[in-house]
């Protein structure tokens, strides 16, 4: 079969040579092609002819290029190494060119070597992107370091006397704050809000906010069309519906239209007209919203309530007014709130806090673990710059020659250095750029496996999160960061060699054998040892970091959560209460939990209020009537959960005693709850809670109703979180308008979730249905931290491994060729190849020994920082060091078999005349 | 003093002596190959030559285009006087300088 030269060769070799050079040079390598090469080589091997022409002629046109002298010096010769005087300026491009024909004539230890740096630089790269975007990049926003949140405190109730809890403001206690408050050059309230779109096509559920008129002014942005709200549209509550729309949604949903200003919207049944238009990327500081709406649009019985606590603050500085200030301000501003505003009971003191944005943006936890991602990545480009520095080491070995000849000539050990070192940079250069293209892909791919946005809704950075997410790109700070690695790395693993090999003896070299062998076990020989030394350390601490934040996984997953995860879907619902009144709410549930039974492969359904694992639910306080009232502020806290009777079967809840709901627990029956074990033990210390009253502050359960069973436990919090006391009451007692539907079937999602939506459809053709998870998705959000956390130090401990080995066996396999005479002697005095053998392998044992008993050392001092992102497992866990370290050992011991193998198959006669 | 070449142009310009009309870069390097036993490399060799001309030492036209060339012209060189001059000068010189150290230096050689 005949082959073509490759094509992309004669594409580059046509962009590099001028017109009548490439006709005849490519003619040339054609002609070659078909009569000397083609006829007796593989196809294959013929295409790796043609390309190492390539090379060599785009190379050396370049090279020829890149210095335009005005005439030929006499010595240019480019089999000469010698280098030649001239000013600085020549001489750094001389090195340049010298440096890049010496590597392109090395083209495996070239390839290596920027496969090596390109992963290594690439992966610090994109690990640097990520804590930039969420810890260090200025929040997109106005003067960002002179926002602030401002947060009410409230004592904690689970915690000792005097620790407080932030939680959000309510209007009239925000009106306090506004009317006194004095650093605070601008403020606004704002939360998040969902609604349905109708209207113009299909039902889309909506996120957005609800904001203060000065909430855009505040943050510093403006809209891009139409207007912001007025302060009109800020003092009276109950005003008509008016929105601003983010750039994306305008885009996807109204086509950009240009005449979208006056255009009314329905959101949740509601008209809205819309009024701006908000430039893109802007989501607010929720980090999701697509909308929105005006907190006067709030009718005045809710926004006045004193004690409905649904709001946050953000606030800017004046001018002059210090992060110190502001806060100390804030918190004599919490007293008067709280002396304005007073807890009824006369219990509690509530107090105010701030917090610079910055402070805010990312969960503890989070930080932690980027930080920690980004020192193991380091690790990783470390022992990727010791394999290197050994290679080059190796390399260098067999150019003393050459150093020797050029020292004798005349140049100085400093411009030898100099010589090496932009080899070095060249690589590295290299390397980074490859290295750029690295990360690029890899954080592409991150954005599709990075959660969804609802799990960080309950946190206490709520939205910042999401926003640091959202800068998550390539920009001139990244390109700085590669930068300076990629000079670091030259450093590290280009400085050494060079200096090592501009300090041959001249005399010892030139006198040498034929073959320039270094004396066995000479210096350079034990430099590269401690590297491999120190390699090893690095990986097994790798190692163990994995091995911990894996176990966390596993054991996560093995955590008993309540109930059945496997084949149980959620479809969150939310009815319009203008559509849908009490009576008409409870009547679409029960139609559509009996339409959903009745599919094929649906074993069970039912409506809870919250899913598992989700961040949790409401709670309000409990109160027992018929025993002796508790001090006020002091009743124990519950979650409340409407359900219909077949939730438990549905989630697959275990029922402890007593019963569960049945359909004659409806209105106008006795009121009946079902607690969970823990409000069991807690709340009825010592008694048998079946046939006791219990008092709930939500659903009309006030006065008490019978606890008629107790379930399991049910974690709806976090899978680390321990379930607290929780009750359910019948959705057939108390109506919702909004929960989740569960359903437990056999079917796969992908044909359950269209049978659901259609049947959904059918009762509702306007209802929104969006966020549909299995339980599985459901419990990835909850546990993506750490399972993320755990994925890439898994994948960086490999690659840490991967390289150690590689080095092992490296140093192992030059030892061996350098002690090739000294084998041979050993062996005709009488040595078996077992010995040999053994010679080798004890070696790198003992090396690979010395590496792990630092590395044990070091994980024992590190794994601490590793504590609070663990669970269940120690840091400094026994047996977890013990397994990885003999791993280690083995892969070690596997590493150096081949040069073992190699050293048995030295023949003492040839090796010994060989001189 | 006039001007001399390089090692490595030495064995290019004798080559295009050699082969008088049928100077190509792939028969030039065939040759120095054959005779020398050493590999050239085809950047260095593409390099050298366009020196050469620029230098004035060589001089290159278009041939014939063949078909195992695709189609495309040869570039035939041909050795100028001034080349001539350079080549004799340098190989002079190396001669003078080796004249009766043969012997000597294979006993140098191990």
């Amino acid at each position: 079969m005949k082959a073509d030269p490759p094509r992309l060769a004669v594409w580059l070799l046509q962009r590099l040579l001028p017109a009548d050079r490439y006709e005849t040079i490519v003619g040339d390598l054609e002609e070659r092609f078909r009569v000397d090469v083609q006829p007796y080589i593989s196809p294959r091997l013929a295409r790796r002819w043609y390309w190492r022409q390539t090379i060599s002629i785009a190379a050396a046109r370049l090279i020829a290029r890149s210095s335009r002298p005005a005439h030929v010096p006499l010595r240019e010769d480019p089999h000469s190494p010698l280098p030649q005087r001239g000013s600085t300026m020549q001489a750094i491009r001389q090195d340049v060119r010298y440096a890049i024909r010496t590597l392109v004539k090395a083209p495996v230890f070239t390839l290596i070597a920027v496969v090596t740096l390109a992963l290594g630089i690439g992966a610090n790269t994109a690990i640097f992107t990520l804590v930039n975007a969420l810890l260090l990049k200025p929040l997109p926003f106005a003067q960002p370091d002179e926002l602030m949140m401002v947060h009410l405190l409230m004592p904690d109730r689970a915690a000792p006397a005097g620790v407080f809890r932030e939680m959000v403001w309510s209007y009239p206690k925000y009106e306090v704050f506004r009317d006194e408050q004095q650093v605070f050059a601008e403020h606004a309230l704002f939360t998040s809000g969902q609604w349905s779109l109708t209207g113009n096509g299909e039902p889309e559920r909506l996120r957005g906010e609800v904001i203060g008129a000065r909430y855009l002014t505040t943050l510093g942005i403006t809209p891009i069309v139409g207007r912001d709200f007025t302060s009109a549209e800020d003092r009276t509550p109950g005003i008509d519906g008016i929105v601003m729309l983010g750039h994306a949604l305008w885009q996807r949903r109204f086509g950009g239209d240009p005449n979208i200003l006056g255009q009314v919207i329905r959101l949740s049944g509601v008209p809205h007209t819309v009024v701006g238009i908000l430039p893109a990327g802007f989501r607010g500081l929720t980090g999701e919203a697509e909308t929105w709406v005006p907190l006067m649009t709030t009718q005045a019985d809710d926004l006045n309530q004193k004690w409905s606590h649904s709001y946050y603050a953000v606030a800017r500085r004046k001018p002059g007014v210090s992060d110190e200030q502001a806060r100390s301000a804030v918190t004599v501003l919490g007293q008067r709130v709280d002396a304005a505003i007073p807890d009824p009971r006369g219990v509690s003191k509530y107090g105010a806090m701030a917090l610079s944005l910055q402070d805010s943006r990312v969960d503890p936890l989070v930080r932690q673990s980027a930080l920690v991602l980004l020192g193991a990545v380091g690790f990783v480009l470390l022992i990727g710059c010791v394999n290197l520095a050994n290679l080059i080491l190796a390399r260098a070995g067999t150019r003393q020659r050459e150093v020797a000849i050029r020292l004798a000539v005349g140049a100085t050990r400093a411009r030898l250095v100099r010589q090496f070192l932009t080899e070095s940079l060249i690589l590295a250069g290299a390397g980074a750029v490859a290295g750029l293209a690295v990360a690029y892909g890899a954080i592409r791919l991150a954005g599709a496996l990075l959660p969804e946005a609802g799990i960080v809704l309950r946190s206490q950075t709520f939205g910042l999160t999401r926003v640091g997410m959202s800068l998550i790109d390539l920009d001139l700070t990244t390109l700085l960061f590669t930068a300076a690695v990629a000079a670091g790395t030259a450093i590290l693993f280009g400085l050494l060699p060079a200096w090592q090999a501009s300090r041959s003896d001249i005399v010892t070299t030139m006198k040498a054998s034929g073959t320039g062998s270094i004396a066995p076990g000479g210096r350079g020989l034990s430099v590269r040892n401690l590297l491999i030394v120190g390699e090893t350390a690095m990986a097994l601490v790798l190692l163990v970091a994995a091995g911990l934040m894996l176990q966390s996984v596993n054991n996560l997953q093995r955590t008993a959560l309540g109930f059945e995860p496997e084949g149980l879907v959620t479809f969150p619902l939310s009815l319009s209460r203008t559509q849908y009144d009490e009576a008409r709410s409870t009547r679409f549930f029960l139609d559509l939990l009996d339409r959903v039974a009745a599919l094929p492969g649906v074993q069970a359904t039912a409506f809870g209020l919250c899913a598992p694992v989700s961040g949790g639910c409401n709670s309000t306080r409990a109160t027992f009537p018929g025993k002796p009232p508790v001090a006020p502020g002091q009743e124990p806290s519950i979650g409340v959960h409407w359900a219909t009777p077949d939730l438990f079967k549905t989630m697959g809840v275990q029922l402890l005693r007593g019963r569960a709901f049945t359909e004659h627990d409806r209105s106008g029956q006795p009121k009946v709850v079902v607690i969970n074990e823990t409000a069991a033990r807690t709340l009825f210390a010592g008694e048998d809670p079946i046939g006791q009253k219990i008092g709930l502050g939500q659903g009309g359960f006030h006065d008490g109703a019978e606890v008629v069973g107790i379930v399991r436990d049910v974690r709806y919090r976090a899978v680390e979180q321990v379930a607290t006391a929780d009750a359910y009451i019948p959705l057939l007692q108390s109506s919702r308008a909004n929960g989740i539907l569960f359903v437990r079937s056999t079917l796969d999602p992908a044909a359950l979730i269209p049978a659901v939506r259609a049947e959904i459809r059918t009762l509702d053709r306007d209802l929104p249905v969006t966020n549909v998870k299995t339980m599985g998705t459901r419990f990835g959000d909850a546990t993506w931290r750490t399972r993320l956390s755990a994925d890439l130090l898994g994948l960086f401990a490999g690659l840490a491994l991967l390289l150690a080995a590689i080095g092992l066996y490296g140093v192992m396999a030059q030892s061996v060729e350098q002690r090739t005479r000294e084998i041979g002697v050993r062996m005709a005095l009488g040595a078996e190849r077992r010995n040999i053998f053994a010679l080798v392998i004890n070696r790198a044992l003992a090396i690979a020994a010395v590496g792990i008993v630092v590395g044990v050392g070091l994980s024992l001092l590190s794994m601490r920082f590793l504590e609070t992102l663990l669970y269940q497992v120690r840091p400094n866990d026994p047996t977890t060091l013990g397994v990885l370290a003999a791993c280690l050992l083995g892969v070690c011991l596997l590493a150096s078999y081949i040069p073992a193998r190699r050293a048995t198959r030295v023949d003492p006669w040839t090796s010994l005349r060989a001189d | 003093m006039g001007e001399s070449v390089g090692e490595f142009e030495q064995l290019i310009l004798f080559a295009v002596v050699r082969l008088d009309a049928d100077a190509t870069a792939v028969t030039i390097r065939r040759e120095i190959e054959s005779r020398t036993s050493r590999i050239i490399s085809s950047g260095a060799l593409y390099t050298a030559l366009d020196r050469l001309e620029a230098r004035g030492f060589v001089q290159s036209r278009f041939g014939e285009p063949t078909a195992a060339r695709g189609g495309k012209r040869k570039r035939l060189y041909t050795i100028e006087p001034a080349g001539a001059r350079a080549l004799t000068r340098s190989y002079e010189a190396l001669q003078k300088m080796a004249s009766g150290m043969t012997a000597r230096l294979q006993g140098l050689v191990p």
